[in-house]
């Protein structure tokens, strides 16, 4: 099922706007639980348990899931730098030895609008602490449900055209410095989805997500989405030849 | 003597499992059976918030308890007021100002840090987000004890300099500093000058009794 109108393959024609209907994005519990720290071993907590339901509720009432996705052609990939066929260039750092052989870089940017920040600002003061915790845990959940939605559509579309997906990376993690934000702000028509960029390149809303990917027909480390999810004889999966013979 | 100790212990317990209703009776229970209210308060309730503390750092409980418990420490807290206020006691007579550092807008681990603190007793000023080193000065000056500056993102690091320089600068170098958030380390801590340094609200609270000399 998936959680737009877009398929894999109108995913590259041009359109960047993606809208997601918040009542079927897939917010994990058990990833909100992991985010609060009952990590290593899931400690079952009734009264957060529950909360962390109610407010996974009350981020679908609050949530207006959108990402704005592109495809850039690469020019060239040297000493970690990017550099497009419109002149525009990131500095990943890193990233590019896990790209190299990429011919575009997929740039995405998602969010979940104000709605749940507001909520968590208006939520603090009244002294409901532990909702507002759990209500930002939840948004940041959202957030990257919207982010593995886009990636798991943009993987499939580029399925079709026979390329691969490298990891997906945002700024500020590594050395990719957070100033590269305004490059993607400026390649990505932002405005569409009302996400703003302060003096020391935060985004605003919070609960949004950049990303950029590495596509190209022989990229030597491939992004599988579907080596996390445990959906077997899906038509959509993806797998390597090796996982296909396992019969994983 | 055994009886009242067995009271707080309870009271602890209650508390660190964040049961407010059950906390709400014993503590009635215990005001009718003559405990003074500065033992409930100090001997229970911070006490508690303290061994849970210990228990979170050594993460066998996790946010969502430290939260439960302040929960039902602020809901109890009423039935103590007026017993406090007419003894004038105060569990720790400190004001501590703490904000985000310019550039940052965010506020949950500042607010966790400010639940703690203000559980554990302390008077805790919150200067918000995006907090500009003038504005620390200013309310610094007003009177406090310790000042707490976060930072989130490596972009608001500098900030966290910026304000112990301009809390120096403005006289007020002897004034003691704590810094977290999650770019900050306790080496970045030590070569900007500030007093100490927490990497999560537990150990915040640790510190700032330790900065103050009230451990």
């Amino acid at each position: 099922m998936s959680l737009n109108k877009q398929s894999g393959k109108d995913i590259l024609s041009g359109k960047p706007l993606l809208v997601f209907d918040s009542r079927e994005l897939p917010i994990d519990k058990v990833e909100v639980m992991r985010y609060l720290g009952y990590r290593k071993k899931f400690v079952r907590h009734e009264v957060v348990e529950e909360l962390v339901e109610e407010e996974i509720q009350e981020a679908r009432r609050l949530i207006m899931p959108q990402a704005v996705y592109m495809r850039q052609s690469v020019k060239s990939l040297q000493n970690g730098i990017i550099t497009f066929t419109n002149g525009f260039h990131l500095n990943v750092g890193d990233a590019s030895g896990e790209w190299k052989g990429c011919q575009y870089v997929g740039i995405g940017l998602c969010t979940i609008g104000m709605g749940v920040e507001d909520k968590v600002d208006e939520l603090f003061p009244r002294q409901e602490n532990l909702s507002a915790l759990i209500l930002d845990v939840v948004g940041s959940v959202a957030v990257e449900a919207i982010v593995n939605e886009v990636n798991f559509l943009v993987c499939h579309g580029e399925q079709k055209e026979g390329n691969v997906l490298g990891p997906r990376v945002s700024p500020g993690y590594g050395k990719w410095q957070l100033t590269d934000q305004k490059v993607i702000f400026s390649l990505l028509p932002i405005s569409q989805i009302g996400v703003m960029l302060n003096e020391q390149c935060m985004m605003i809303p919070r609960k949004s997500c950049s990303f950029c990917l590495g596509i190209g027909a022989a990229l030597e480390h491939q992004y599988n989405p579907c080596r996390r999810c445990g959906k077997v004889g899906c038509d959509m999966r993806w797998s390597t030849k090796k996982e296909r013979h396992s019969g994983k | 003597m055994k009886e009242l100790e067995v009271a707080l212990a309870e009271i602890r317990e209650s508390l660190m499992n964040g049961q407010t209703e059950r906390l709400q009776s014993l503590i009635k229970t215990a005001f009718s059976n003559g405990v003074e209210a500065e033992d409930i308060l100090n001997r229970g309730l911070i006490s508690g918030m303290g061994l849970l503390g210990e228990l979170f750092e050594k993460k066998e409980v996790y946010v969502p308890d430290l939260l439960l418990a302040a929960r039902s420490m602020t809901a109890v807290m009423g039935l103590l007021e007026t017993k406090l206020v007419k003894t004038n006691t105060i569990a720790i007579k400190q004001k501590v100002i703490i904000g985000t550092v310019r550039g940052d807008i965010h506020n949950i681990g500042k607010n966790l840090v400010i639940i703690m603190l203000k559980c554990s007793g302390f008077e805790v000023q919150d200067l918000g987000i995006d907090v500009p080193p003038e504005d620390f000065v200013r309310a610094a000056k007003e009177g406090a004890s310790l000042v707490c500056m976060s930072a989130l993102l490596a972009t608001s690091l500098p900030f966290l300099k910026t304000t112990i320089d301009a809390l120096r600068e403005a006289g007020l170098g002897g004034l003691k500093t704590m810094v977290g958030g999650a770019v900050v380390t306790p080496t970045y801590a030590s070569t900007i000058g500030a007093s100490g340094y927490a990497p999560n609200a537990a150990v915040a609270v640790r510190k700032a009794k330790e900065l103050l000399n009230l451990s």
